[in-house]
């Protein structure tokens, strides 16, 4: 039902890389997972509308007010940022990346 | 006194027979002596215990103590506690350091009661007998062979185990359940939206619940009135409505769900929920066979949609901001190592599952089909519901397994969760008490009602527990 490809696919889309032998044994497990979901085909859901949460009654969003964090508190979680420049976060560049591939 | 309940423990606490502090170092001598066997906890919080100790009797000494006031408990380590590591039992976030309190664990703070430790859990809460932790596995303080069941595995060992009063977990598909009756203790998973899932880790949104551990079922009443409070920082969170009224069993209707005695439920486990049913027969209940006809779908239902979910919600662990962070020269490069190191196998499982569920050509078939089949799980429910006031059955269709009986098989695994999932898909509070018992092992008996029915299905495990 899902082939080792499809999973190094799939993988690489989730940005995890796999070995070839961990492809091939998650190919295996997936099989077997999917073989059981496959029950779900027998159920008649003619007309039924999907449940996509459990909150039935809608969510209550607060207004779009922004709060003061105590600046202890920001100040910790700047320093727990693994590369930093300033106050701000450094990542790899993206955009420049893009130009290459 | 670290055995006795919270009630007893308020009155010998206002009584001044026992302060907040001796509390705090019973507890953390329990561990102590325990842990080595155990492995409940992934982390001790001696300085916050005794900080917050301190705290509690100066409030008891004032008189004007709640009810959780300089009373022993454990966090799950999926819930944030402001200064101290948050792991979600994963490399992932084997250093993080959490930057503020989760909702539960400011209201409890208020209350005044002292958090003595984080407790373990399947990584990022997948699995079904903590052996998923990065840290390695929790054992069951009534057969260390066996596993104490999961995710919030930690958490139910330290309250059997007698390490704490009492604890918080998280239940998605049945991690508060399922561990509750594997170590015969009292768990509650509460109704969806009752309690703030604000600074909690996720897994699944749109079933992730956090829900009270405790010996007795006030005991778990008393930590889930705490709680269970909207928070306006969790648009999911609702008002739960107020109710002072009392239940008693004489005349009470429970369903038995015909699904839930069928092939796949042990004889042991069968002849204990049986027998427990029986005893609330004879104290005036009336037990009435029910059907919940798309139970056969709940499972493969909800791991679509858990793995789904979790695909998207572990999109965030990137190594960027915070978590696992090792250099690399391109931006995808970084994201591979950092995931590929920090998640465990079954994260890497569900998360593969997930975005394959969702992509394109199979949408239709996997997570559009299981969210209608929630639809109908939920319809059965209410039609159910429609007949009796609360439905009974077991929690897990086996008794706690050995360590590593399951684990290189994730579909066996899976269906460890066969009778807690129908819960979570139909957004529903389900109360596990204490049964019976089997071999010298306990057998959990899960009680389901309708949406805000928590102070019913406390009745009816108060009233159980007196027989």
């Amino acid at each position: 039902m899902i082939s080792k490809e499809q999973v190094q696919a799939i993988a690489e889309l989730s940005r995890i890389s796999l070995t070839s032998e961990e492809s091939e044994r998650m190919a295996r497990e997936l099989d077997s997972i999917l073989e059981y979901f496959a029950v779900l085909a027998e159920a008649d859901t003619e007309g039924v509308e999907p449940m996509t949460h459990a909150v039935l009654t809608g969510s209550d969003p607060r207004e779009d007010v922004a709060e003061p964090e105590d600046p202890e508190r920001v100040e910790r979680m700047i320093k727990a940022m693994p590369e930093t420049e300033r106050r701000y976060l450094r990542v790899p560049g993206v955009l420049e990346r893009m130009k290459h591939d | 006194m670290i055995e006795a309940t919270i009630t007893e423990l308020q009155e010998a606490l206002r009584a001044r027979k026992v302060s907040a502090r001796e509390l705090a170092k019973e507890s953390l001598d329990s561990m102590e002596r325990q842990e080595g066997n155990l492995h409940a906890f992934l982390a001790r919080t001696p300085e916050l215990a005794f900080e917050s100790a301190e705290r509690a009797d100066q409030m008891l000494a004032q008189g004007n103590a709640p009810p959780l006031c300089g009373i022993p408990c454990a966090i799950k380590d999926a819930i944030l506690v402001e200064g101290v590591l948050c792991t979600a039992g994963s490399l992932m976030l084997e250093n993080y350091t959490a930057p503020y309190d989760a909702t539960v664990v400011r209201l409890l703070r208020e209350q005044g009661a002292v958090m003595v430790g984080k407790t373990n859990t399947d990584e990022f809460g997948m699995g079904a007998s903590t052996e998923n932790s990065a840290f390695g596995a929790t054992r069951n303080p009534r057969d260390p062979e066996r596993v104490p069941g999961g995710s919030s595995g930690g958490s139910a060992a330290a309250v059997a185990a007698a390490e704490c009063v009492f604890a918080l977990g998280e239940d998605t598909g049945g991690s508060i359940r399922l561990p509750a009756g594997f170590c015969g203790v009292v768990g509650l998973r509460p109704t969806y939206g009752t309690v703030s899932r604000h600074g909690v880790i996720s897994l699944a949104s749109s079933f992730d619940q956090v829900g009270p551990f405790a010996r007795t079922c006030r005991d778990a009443e008393i930590v889930y009135e705490a709680i269970a409070h909207k928070d306006p920082k969790e648009a999911t969170s609702a008002e739960r409505p107020a109710s002072k009224k009392s239940f008693g069993l004489k005349g009470l209707r429970i369903g038995a769900p015909k699904e839930y005695f069928t092939e796949g439920l042990s004889s042991v486990v069968e002849q204990g929920i049986r027998s427990a049913l029986g005893k609330l027969e004879g104290a005036g209940a009336v037990i009435v066979e029910v059907e919940l006809p798309n139970v056969k779908y709940g499972l493969a239902a909800y791991y679509v949609i858990n793995t789904s979910e979790a695909s998207a919600n572990l999109a965030r662990y990137d190594g960027l901001r915070y978590g696992l962070h090792t250099p690399a020269s391109t931006i995808k490069e970084m994201y591979e190592q950092n995931r590929s190191s920090g998640f465990g196998d079954e994260v890497k499982r569900r998360i593969i599952l997930g975005t394959f569920a969702l992509s394109a050509g199979y949408y239709e078939a996997y997570y559009l089909k299981a969210q209608k089949v929630r639809t109908l799980l939920r319809q059965d429910f209410e039609r159910a519901f429609a007949s009796v006031d609360v439905i009974a059955g077991p929690v897990s269709p086996v008794l706690p397994f050995k360590l590593g009986e399951r684990s290189s098989d994730p579909l066996a695994m899976y269906l460890v969760d066969i009778y807690t999932v129908p819960v979570n898909l139909a957004g529903l509070p389900g109360l596990t008490i204490p049964a019976a018992e089997a071999d010298g092992l306990p057998i959990g008996m899960q009680l389901v009602g309708p949406q805000f029915s928590e102070p019913l299905l406390f009745g009816v495990g108060k009233a159980f527990e007196s027989l």
